[in-house]
């Protein structure tokens, strides 16, 4: 291979970087929050940013296609599909862990693995939350819910948003995502304290014109723990269609 | 840019500083995204930038250009992203394995797709010059005052940077006659 075509290598770096120039709306969004614009001078008082995300990791989507008419049926097969549990390495604050993941197939129709060492499962009737074994009662909320609702994403992300601006004061519209799964996703957050509420949306098309919803929630301090637990978590996630 | 925008923005005029953000906003998420390699963190640095610019832009010399200041800003930024998210890159790069073609099913081209990725994995010190220059269209010595580094070093790295590219690409397009 010869000398790098210089021409080449900026069209790839404008490719590559496309998905970037569609947040310059919610920057600015953010940015006008934070700054608190004063006739006289600028505002000395700097207001810490907030975090859109924090792994950078590709999931391909990966919808599976079996004949079996019934839910439970179509369960079962995928457990046979796929490894009952697995073993992952993960950098927890800091620290390297080695961690065993069990399978859990889902009736809302999608799998997942999950940390049955330190997550449980709470099966709704219309969802499933993801949450701590152990809570800590003077602690922020920590869960993840997943669920289906038969709205189209484009109509389920607008419900979505609305209600996020109701309840917090800064709202990131992250529009199309790849990490940790492929759809549309909106970041909140209530302050820049170690408790402050984080709340990070996924909406996942699930093809049959509706949509999953999947809804992480910790504090900002746990970002590195149970944020980054949960993204693994999502990395794995997997829908199932009949 | 005029130098009387830069002036409204000292005076606390927001419309100016919409303006300027406006003017350099999407080639700054470009940069932020091949620096810090994620979407979110991007966002993250040019907001934070774009906060410090106004916060600062009184310390700013109007006699000299714009661009180089608030790219050394923004590099800045996404270095303590990166520093602060390394974590959990290798957390990334372990699942990803280096190579997720859905990842960039947006591309045109297959070619370009080889060349991002290639980009992607340089080191920090070789990706950010690249970015600098070939996203961006700095010069070599803006580029060193950017980095505050010598501009021998700069033209050290591009070189290296683009060695290194080369073998990257060698190895991705390795079987794939196709696209050569």
């Amino acid at each position: 291979m010869g000398e790098i075509n210089e021409r080449k290598l900026e069209e790839a770096l404008m490719n590559g970087t496309d998905e970037a120039v569609h947040l310059k709306e919610a920057v600015w969004a953010n940015i006008e929050k934070d700054l608190a614009f004063k006739k006289d001078k600028k505002p000395k008082k700097k207001i810490g940013i907030f975090k859109y995300g924090v792994i950078a990791a590709a999931l391909a989507l990966v919808v599976l296609a079996t004949n079996t008419k019934y839910v439970n049926a179509a369960v079962d097969k995928i457990k046979d599909m796929f490894a009952p549990t697995k073993i992952i390495n993960q950098t927890l604050e800091g620290d390297l862990e080695e961690t065993q993941v069990e399978l859990e197939a889902s009736s809302q129709k999608y799998i997942i693995y999950v940390d049955k060492s330190i997550y449980e499962i709470v099966k709704e009737k219309d969802k499933d939350i993801i949450r701590p074994k152990e809570r800590v009662e003077t602690l922020p909320e920590v869960s993840m819910t997943i669920e289906q609702v038969a709205k189209k994403p484009e109509e389920a992300a607008k419900d979505i948003e609305q209600e996020l601006n109701s309840k917090f004061p800064k709202v990131t519209n992250l529009g199309e995502v790849t990490t940790p799964v492929k759809g549309l996703a909106y970041h909140a957050i209530d302050g820049n304290l170690a408790t402050s509420t984080v709340v990070d949306y996924y909406i996942v098309d699930n093809e049959k014109g509706g949509s999953f919803i999947i809804k992480k929630q910790y504090f900002l301090e746990a970002a590195e723990g149970h944020g980054v637990r949960f993204d693994n978590m999502l990395k794995e996630f997997k829908i199932i269609k009949e | 840019m005029g130098e009387s925008l830069i002036s409204k923005v000292k005076s606390g005029d927001k419309k100016a500083f919409e303006e300027l953000y406006n003017i350099y906003a999407e080639q700054a998420l470009r940069t932020a995204m091949a620096i810090t390699k994620n979407k979110a963190s991007a966002a993250d640095a040019v907001q934070e930038a774009f906060i410090r610019v106004y916060n600062n832009i009184n310390s700013f010399d109007e006699s000299k250009p714009f661009s180089p200041w608030f790219y050394k800003i923004l590099v800045n930024e996404c270095n303590r992203l990166l520093s602060k998210n390394s974590r959990t890159v290798l957390i990334s790069n372990f699942f990803e394995s280096g190579l997720d073609k859905s990842r960039y099913d947006s591309y045109k081209f297959q070619e370009y797709e080889n060349l991002y990725k290639a980009v992607q994995n340089l080191k920090d010190i070789n990706r950010i010059p690249i970015v600098l220059k070939y996203l961006k269209g700095f010069s070599e010595e803006e580029i060193a005052q950017i980095l505050d580094i010598n501009i021998n070093t700069v033209k050290s790295r591009l070189f290296k940077g683009r060695q290194k590219l080369r073998k990257y690409l060698e190895i991705l397009e390795g079987g794939s006659e196709k696209h050569g």
